[in-house]
């Protein structure tokens, strides 16, 4: 009788907690939303899209061999992410899930107008990660998630990491996180900044006409102005700036170099200027960071002066003229002429950022290590005070290493030695 | 009806626990005081057994049937003089009633085994000895007993005492010979293959040592092997096992104490440990559990475990077998009890704790940094066994965050085509190896290899191919396998296949949060067990002295004491410099490798 | 009397790290920002401090009545009524921590990883592998705690270490954070959040002696305040002053923003692992307190059939509050603020009281 009775508990126990696994959804419940697109709506406040992945078989599928996977795209207009949601899932057979979105897209006109009302009540459900990258697109965001179809590789969320971790490589623009995005929203120190996307119709590249006299250098565009043809229809290039929400300027790659370098973010970068003694032929040099930059930041008579010190160092990447700028002699010249060069960007991005009153640097950063308590930094309120701050730049360079020549001979032609 | 509504208030009322002590406790202090035995009760002890068992024997013999009551009725009233004695354990001077006797105990002549040799000692006397056919050594009876008994000049001067004495000192040329004077210590020693002479007028029988059965050589052993290391292992005799024991230990407190165990089929039991160095305690109560199974038969040593054990109803095992004598000589080294027993070339070591279960010696044989390393296969094997399901379980069902983007995919479609939630494809896969393993012993060692491996590949292959089960899945549920293969003590994997499915279950019903509680809840059941008086997870919990080789093992001459928690009453294993040969060689190098 | 095993310094000291550094993992971090801003580090050494000297209060309580516990003290210096009702007050307020932690951890796991489960499914899975812990002894408690002290310590470095990415350090400025006078006043009253080292008193007849008490206490007092200070050093590096008063649970957030190349990103569920293990062993020795407590007020033999009822109970005061936001402004408040009278300052009281009523304990005889 016991054993009958223990039996019949231990059951009801069982059942009562296997009646419903409350919240074990197989993985085939869900469809994975790659990224999301926010647009100024036209039948709604907002237009949402999204970019699913198709988990379909097509062709064979012979156990081992599984189809590249497709990509489909919805766009809704709604009051509300999370009611356009609702809406989408009277469409689609699955629930849809954010715990792996990676690209957040909103269009330019929405970040000009303010992004507030939708950055802080995304974050709040437990699905969006705050690694999950802000980027600013110029155009239409719904056009974007349509149209990222990576060339290279079919394997979605690897193109998307492999995007972004290009800033790394070159420094034309800036990576920013949900997290970082966020935090330079609400902080009292810093102003906010995304990177920008656009798309390029190729009609910069123009099959006939002259390359311009003057140097031009490789940064010296905003995105979707680069002079190309064939690869993905977007491109990644640029700053957008923003002042609290809204998006007010923009920068082109080489100011996005500055600001990278003056936030101390600035990783590595081929960056070409012209060359000293022969203003017609180029140079390049592989540029990295050597330590952080030096920012000082003091009172005097009661305005904020900002001297910022920045180290950077570089390999000779490529060399035009046969003079021996690797020698002890000609080294510093070539030296001399890059710091030149780097602080004319440096300086013209500041200034930019200026007028625009923007503090995107994070000059604040050292601002509030004057002030004891919060209450006296916030009176102060450094973000209106930015246009009225001094800052000083200096930058310190070295070349290092010369690459796998030491020596650059000149040619010879039939006349004898070119000069 | 009725019954119901009691059981259920017996179940919600509360009841005194009736077990009023805490168990047996191994305690600090009491131990280095503790007397030694005394010699008497030593020697004393192997009498002393079979005087408790005399009672037991007495009290389990066959009842006579009617026939054999009446014949002896009848023997009575045809007045002839040779009958069995009643009622007593002792015997008596006449051979015939002893005869008598015997004949009765072994219920002849329905009981073919038992032979009764009757002859004349030197001619003259009368004496009849008795054995087992097929367990007694012919070789012996026929060259070393018999004919000496039965040469003409055995009997110079012929007395009227009793000259059992004189030929155990004169005439039996055998290495072992001792006297008795109780049936039912004659009845044991020939039932364990040893032979009984009894002489006219000799109120005292020989018994003779002249065991000598089929047994199984000594063979490299099956469950434990080892690449570096002795290759021998136990059998199923219980001599040849204490032998191999001794050759290892030489030191002459080593003590054997034999004890019978099963009330029927009296099977031999043998407890070795090393006077001085083991805990008198601890061997008081092995004894003491083990004089108390009351059980009818006892096959071996599987089932004196299960008798003596702590805590039945935990699932991790509390006492150690082992199948090879240099494990077990380790552990009588660091002050355990051994325990022997006929039949299972298995020996039984208590106390345990749940880090000696892991190691194997392998590890000791090979140099420190190998065993370190071995030693952290086997625990990651441990966790790859425990965990690996039913954290697959959780995360393809609760946090599918932590998979990595592409994986999720390539599951996702994968999954398409299975009809199954993923419970029950684990549980099929799971089950379906148990299935295997269990079959796979049992299949003929011909096809047995082949059958292992390209079963179990082909069975996956094909299981993913009909679209039964996801590809990651058979990766995961061979790891799990592979896993457990790892753990070197065979009961401990048995009960870490079974708890691998609560994993399951808890990670099917809440996700990680099932998985923590039932790790924390499976810890509180470990953590609260001791092993005959020893915390099972000494030395981690609770904190005894800093072992050197509980998971990372490190070098040999760092290992200077016992194990603390066996409140050993000698400590000391090593002397301070057990590297001496470098201090003699480099005398101005006296602080290198040896002093750690 | 219940039958207690005995455990040495080192599991107390664990014991003790467990029950009060778990907090580091709850809503506290995020919620004290709003009064004291960015000086969350040491205002926690503030707290430390105070607990420190209250302890020192209650190691001279439990030294003037060697081998007792805590409701024999109450009973011998205050007399039997008062006695009656401070070790009551004292049980209440276990209780209370075991309901309300019980449910601020339910609704976080509801947030976070669980959403449709529902909460009494939780917070009963969660008090019955407490009352588990009451049926198997304090020993085992102790184990337990010691082992999984070890990794839960490595984790948490692990997780402080990894994020040191994000660490700016004009995070930590304005160094005096809303006021200098703010800062110490709130760090004196939240050292009820270091009370848990009062199962120290409760335990006395367990730990073998007062000098192991003095020990366990100050080290594991010392070691709490270390530990805490560095994760709400490293929380305020990583999140200004301005986000951290937004997030519910700021160690979780910091987990969730892990990320080294493409793999090793999303690993927060390795967090929860952690978190709930150390989350049970508190509430499970929180649970075995009260029993305790109730068991020594009544004089009880067996402290097994109070569990259930008093899970019962238990589960019942997690499930008082309506919402999540009630129980942080409310609840969880109430037990900070009000938290120092019944740890603290009741034991001091019956020191002054006990000095002046001349009681003393039995010296233990030299055994």
């Amino acid at each position: 009788m016991r054993r009958l009775v223990s039996v019949v508990l231990l059951l009801v126990f069982i059942i009562s907690l296997l009646t419903a696994c409350w919240d074990a959804r197989e993985i085939d419940e869900w469809s994975y939303v790659y990224i999301i697109g926010v647009d100024k709506g036209v039948g709604n406040t907002m237009r949402f899209t999204f970019q699913l992945p198709s988990l379909k078989h097509e062709g064979a599928a012979a156990g081992g061999q599984l189809s590249a996977t497709s990509q489909y795209t919805t766009s809704i207009d709604a009051p509300t992410m999370y009611a356009g949601v609702n809406i989408a899932e009277s469409f689609t057979s699955r629930r849809l899930n954010y715990m792996h979105t990676k690209y957040i897209i909103i269009s330019e006109d929405l970040a000009r107008e303010g992004v507030e009302r939708f950055i802080n009540g995304m974050v709040r459900s437990r699905q969006i990660r705050r690694i999950a990258h802000i980027i600013i697109v110029k155009g239409k965001a719904s056009k974007f998630v349509e149209e990222f179809k990576p060339l290279l590789t079919s394997a979605i969320s690897k193109a998307q990491e492999g995007f972004m971790d290009m800033h790394l490589d070159t420094g034309l623009f800036i990576d920013t996180s949900y997290q970082d995005f966020l935090g330079d929203l609400k902080a009292t120190t810093k102003m906010p900044a995304a990177p920008l996307v656009a798309f390029n119709d190729f009609s910069n590249y123009r099959t006939s006409g002259n390359p311009p006299k003057e140097f031009k250098s490789e940064g010296d565009y905003y995105a979707g102005e680069l002079p190309r043809s064939g690869g993905n229809k977007f491109e990644f290039f640029g700053t957008a700036l923003f002042d609290g929400d809204k998006m007010v300027g923009e920068l082109n790659g080489d100011e996005s170099r500055a600001l990278l370098m003056l936030r101390g973010e600035f990783n590595t970068g081929s960056i070409a200027m012209a060359d000293p003694k022969d203003k017609e032929l180029r140079i390049t040099i592989d540029t990295k960071v050597q330590k952080k930059p030096e920012i000082k930041f003091n009172f005097l008579e009661g305005k904020p002066v900002v001297n910022v010190k920045i180290f950077l160092e570089g390999d000779i990447q490529n060399l035009q003229s046969s003079e021996e700028y690797e020698s002890v002699e000609l080294k510093p010249v070539l030296e001399e002429a890059f710091k030149v060069y780097i602080k004319g960007i440096i300086d013209k991005t500041i200034d930019k950022c200026k007028t625009l009153n923007v503090d995107v640097f994070g000059f604040g950063e050292k601002a509030v290590m004057h002030f004891l308590t919060i209450q006296e930094w916030e009176e102060y309120n450094w973000l209106s005070r930015f246009k009225d701050a001094e800052v000083n730049t200096e930058v310190e360079f070295t070349i290092r290493r010369t690459g796998t020549l030491l020596k650059t001979n000149p040619t010879r032609n039939a006349e004898g030695e070119k000069k | 009806m009725p019954g119901f509504l009691k059981t259920i208030s017996d179940m919600l009322t509360y009841k005194e626990p009736k077990n009023k002590e805490r168990g047996f406790e191994l305690l600090e202090d009491e131990a280095q005081s503790a007397p030694k035995q005394s010699n008497a009760q030593r020697q004393d002890s192997s009498g002393q057994q079979n005087s408790t068992q005399n009672q037991r024997g007495k009290s389990s013999r066959n009842p006579l049937t009617v026939e054999e009551w009446n014949g002896g009725r009848k023997a009575e009233n045809t007045e002839d003089v040779c009958q069995a004695p009643n009622n007593t354990n002792i015997m008596s001077t006449k051979l015939c009633e002893n005869l008598e006797a015997i004949k009765q105990k072994f219920l002849m002549p329905k009981n073919r085994d038992i032979i009764v040799r009757e002859f004349r000692i030197g001619r003259k006397v009368k004496a009849f000895m008795v054995y087992i056919d097929g367990m007694m050594d012919k070789q012996t009876l026929n060259l070393s007993i018999l004919p000496q008994l039965m040469s003409r000049d055995v009997f110079e001067e012929l007395g009227e005492e009793c000259p059992v004495d004189y030929l155990m000192e004169n005439i039996l040329a055998v290495h072992d010979v001792r006297k008795t004077n109780k049936y039912s210590d004659t009845v044991m020693q020939i039932l364990n293959g040893l032979s009984a002479l009894f002489v006219e007028g000799c109120g005292e029988c020989i018994i003779i040592e002249t065991r000598g059965y089929e047994k199984r050589n000594v063979d490299t052993p099956k469950t434990e092997t080892v690449v570096k290391g002795s290759q021998e292992g136990f059998t199923e005799n219980l001599r040849t096992n204490v032998a191999l024991i001794r050759r290892i230990i030489k030191n002459e407190n080593l003590v054997t104490e034999m004890l019978s165990v099963g009330n029927t089929n009296h099977s031999n039991c043998a407890i070795m440990y090393l006077e001085g160095i083991t805990n008198p305690k601890v061997i008081q109560e092995v004894k003491k559990r083990l004089e108390r199974i009351d059980t009818d038969f006892v096959l071996g040593d599987g089932m004196i475990e299960q008798f003596i054990e702590d805590n039945s109803f935990m699932l991790f095992p509390q006492i150690a077998s082992t199948e090879r004598p240099d494990r077990t000589a380790s552990f009588i080294m660091e002050g355990r009890v051994v325990i022997i027993a006929e039949g299972t070339p298995f020996a039984l070591s208590a106390p345990v704790t749940f880090f000696g279960l892991f190691h194997t010696s392998e590890d000791t044989f090979v140099r420190w940094p190998g065993g370190t390393f071995l030693r952290l296969i086997r625990i990651f094997g441990l966790f790859c066994a425990t965990f690996l399901p039913g954290l697959y379980v959780a995360l393809t069902l609760y946090h599918i965050e932590m998979i990595p983007t592409e994986l999720l995919i390539s599951i996702a479609k994968a999954k398409e085509l299975v009809p199954f939630p993923t419970l029950l494809e684990v549980l099929i896969m799971e089950i379906a190896f148990e299935l295997i393993r269990e079959g796979g012993i049992r299949v003929p060692s011909v096809i047995g290899q082949t059958l292992g491996i390209v079963g179990a590949l082909i069975l996956g292959q094909a299981a993913v191919t009909a679209g039964l089960v996801s590809p990651l899945l058979v990766i995961v549920v061979s790891i799990t396998g592979l896993g457990s293969f790892a753990i070197p003590n065979y009961t401990l994997a048995i009960a870490i296949r079974i708890e691998r499915f609560l994993f399951i279950f808890a990670g099917a019903v809440l996700g990680f949060y099932g998985i923590s509680l039932m790790a924390v809840l499976l810890s509180y059941s470990a953590c609260s067990m001791k092993s005959f008086g020893v915390p099972y997870f000494v030395p981690v919990a609770p904190k005894t002295k800093v072992n050197p080789d509980i998971i990372l093992r490190y070098p040999i001459w760092t290992q200077k004491e016992r194990p603390d928690a066996l409140n050993t009453p000698d400590r000391k294993r090593q002397g301070d410099n057990p590297k001496l040969w470098i201090s003699e060689d480099n005398p101005d190098e006296t602080d290198k490798g040896g002093n750690t | 009397m219940i039958k207690e095993g005995k455990f040495g310094v080192y599991e107390a000291v664990c014991l003790v790290i467990i029950a009060i550094c778990n907090k580091i993992f709850s809503t506290t971090p995020g919620y004290v920002t709003r009064t004291i801003g960015t000086t969350g580090w040491y205002m926690t050494l503030i707290s430390c401090t105070t607990a420190i000297a209250f302890f020192a209060l209650i190691y001279l309580l439990l030294k003037r009545f060697p081998g007792k516990n805590i409701v024999e003290i109450y009973d011998a210096s205050l007399g039997r009524v008062v006695g009656f009702v401070f070790s009551f007050l004292l049980m209440v307020s276990f209780l209370s921590s075991v309901g309300i932690y019980s449910r601020e951890f339910t609704e976080i796991m509801k947030t976070y990883a669980l959403p449709a489960t529902p909460p009494s499914v939780i917070i009963g899975a969660l008090i019955f592998t407490a009352s588990v812990a009451v049926f198997l002894g304090l020993e085992t408690i102790a184990r337990v705690a010691k082992l999984a002290l070890y990794p839960a310590l490595l984790g948490y470095f692990l997780i402080l270490l990894f994020s040191s990415e994000y660490f700016k350090l004009h995070n930590l400025f304005p160094i005096l954070g809303y006021g200098l006078d703010k800062t110490v006043f709130t760090g004196i009253l939240r050292a009820s959040a270091y009370d848990e080292v009062t199962i120290l008193a409760v335990f006395a007849g367990s730990l073998q002696g007062t000098a192991h008490i003095k020990k366990a206490g100050f080290i594991s007092l010392l070691l709490s305040g270390f530990i805490i200070s560095l994760g709400l050093i490293c929380f305020s590096l990583a999140f200004g002053y301005t986000s951290i008063q937004e997030i519910t649970i700021v160690a979780y957030i910091l987990t969730r923003g892990l990320k080294y190349g493409t793999f090793f990103q999303r690993l927060d569920p390795i967090f929860l692992l952690l978190w709930i293990i150390t989350t049970t062993i508190y509430i499970s020795i929180l649970f075995y307190t009260t029993v305790s407590i109730y068991c020594k007020l009544f004089r009880l033999q067996d402290a097994r059939p109070v569990a259930v009822p008093m899970a019962v109970l238990a589960v019942s005061a997690a499930i008082i509050p309506k919402d999540f936001s009630s129980v942080l402004s409310v609840y969880v408040e109430g037990i900070r603020t009000y938290g120092n009278i019944t740890f603290f300052i009741m034991p001091a009281m019956a020191l002054i009281v006990a000095v002046i009523r001349k009681k003393k304990g039995e010296s233990e005889c030299a055994d």
